[in-house]
């Protein structure tokens, strides 16, 4: 009896549903995130002082390729020549993270306050998919934002939430989510927020490709083709008639015994 | 970590006595499911959390087929019939999940499972703004096939599951695990 009542205060618990978190969106308009994939971030260690660029941005990449339920697929390019200008000419080849060392009047990325340390843009097309960003980091040696004073953990994750940028994801309400608006020393994690963003703009989907997690880069989106409640309309009477078939014939079997 | 669920593993397969049979059956039930248990974080020292993303699974239905003596094959199907629902309401998530394992009887009413399952995490939007941002609209879907492997205990009508359920088990850096926890009461079938 004990465990009847365990079971169904359990069940009651349950209808208790949690709360989700509150993801945003870096466009306010409908669109879609970069097609292409791998999505290949190039970098141009130039005007970045003695500020370990590459190694936060191979950080920023494992953090934003580890989504299980995203088919986002990060890869580090090479070093290039771009300057921060290039972004507007239209000249950058791939994603590109450079260090500015007007960093706090560069109009591309909105004037950001000299206490930040890096921040990301992208653009989108004439069909609303990102095919266009840079990530600029704070080179301005006289503000406190620059990128050689800050620690190795903190320039990690601002790198990481300016390239979450580039790739569509606003910003998060949860101090503790790689996409909160002020980083912060610490850990490099996922939070919920940015687990769901990063699924909501790429979702995974191994019915079509990569079983496993084996190889899958290919970005699939667009609603639900099969609604849950169907499956589940299926599989009830099914495992209904298949238990009762063999209930019977159990009784059967030990009614002649 | 991982020596250590393997190590736990095969010592609970050596458990070996003589136990009750079960015929095939059906049980209905609820749980609790922590989502990338250990790999997100929900602390503001961000660490990683212990249950991951919680779930609430208001149903759980599991069959039992008899294969042979100690060995079912025990299809489940797990569904949150109530969303998590964001504090906004700008959007939900849901979750189903079937899986099929094999499962092996041994000990006093002990059973050890594995097998392959199918994950959908279904992210729902109303749409709208919040300040210069965009809020999630439609429905998403991403679909991750997973190997699961538990243990669980049945007495009479009434079972118990605690089942790992890796998601992406091959990339390296995607992988991930999920917890899920169960409890189940038989309506057709179960031990005599």
């Amino acid at each position: 009896m004990k465990y009847f009542v365990l079971t169904f205060s359990m069940a009651f618990l349950s209808l208790a549903s949690f709360d989700a978190k509150a993801y945003t969106l870096y466009f306010s308009t409908p669109f879609v995130g970069w097609q292409t994939m791998p999505i290949t971030v190039d970098y141009n260690t130039s005007n970045c002082g003695k500020a370990d660029i590459s190694d936060a941005i191979d950080s920023a990449i494992n953090l934003w390729n580890s989504v299980p339920t995203s088919s986002l697929k990060l890869q580090k390019g090479s070093v290039v020549s771009n300057v921060p200008a290039d972004y507007n000419l239209g000249t950058l080849k791939h994603l590109t993270v450079m260090c500015d060392l007007a960093y706090s009047s560069n109009a591309d990325v909105g004037s950001p306050l000299d206490s930040t340390v890096a921040v990301g843009v992208s653009k989108l097309s004439a069909t609303s998919v990102i095919n266009y960003g840079e990530v600029i980091v704070n080179g301005m040696s006289a503000s406190t934002g620059y990128a050689q004073a800050v620690t190795g953990s903190f320039l990690q994750y601002a790198i990481a939430h300016a390239l979450g940028t580039a790739l569509g994801f606003g910003n998060s309400e949860k101090s503790y989510a790689v996409m909160y608006y002020l980083p912060s020393d610490g850990n490099l994690i996922l939070s919920e927020d940015d687990v769901q963003v990063a699924t909501y703009l790429y979702p995974r989907d191994e019915g079509q490709a990569g079983m496993f997690g084996c190889g899958s880069i290919s970005s699939a989106s667009g609603p639900s083709s099969l609604p849950p409640q169907a499956l589940l309309l299926f599989l009830l009477p099914l495992m209904l008639t298949v238990a009762l078939k063999y209930r019977l014939k159990y009784r059967r079997l030990t009614t002649r015994l | 970590m991982r020596s250590l669920i393997v190590i736990l593993f095969l010592g609970l397969f050596f458990i070996l006595s003589a136990q009750a049979e079960r015929p095939t059956s059906l049980l209905v039930g609820s749980g609790f499911l922590g989502y990338n248990f250990g790999k997100v974080t929900t602390s503001t020292d961000r660490s990683a959390g212990v249950t991951g993303e919680t779930f609430a699974l208001p149903l759980h239905l599991v069959g039992f087929v008899k294969v042979r003596d100690r060995i079912s094959i025990s299809p489940h199907f797990l569904y949150t019939f109530l969303p998590n629902v964001s504090a906004d309401n700008a959007g939900n998530t849901t979750v189903w999940y079937v899986g099929v394992p094999v499962v092996y009887e041994f000990g006093k009413n002990w059973e050890a499972r594995g097998g392959l399952g199918y994950f959908d995490y279904t992210l729902n939007g109303n749409g709208g703004l919040k300040g210069s941002f965009g809020l999630p609209s439609g429905s998403i879907s991403a679909r991750n096939y997973t190997i699961e492997l538990g243990i669980g205990q049945t007495k009479g009508l009434l079972n118990g599951n605690l089942d790992l359920i890796f998601t992406a088990p091959f990339d390296n850096y995607r992988r991930a695990v999920s917890l899920f926890l169960s409890f189940n009461y038989a309506l057709v079938g179960g031990y005599e």
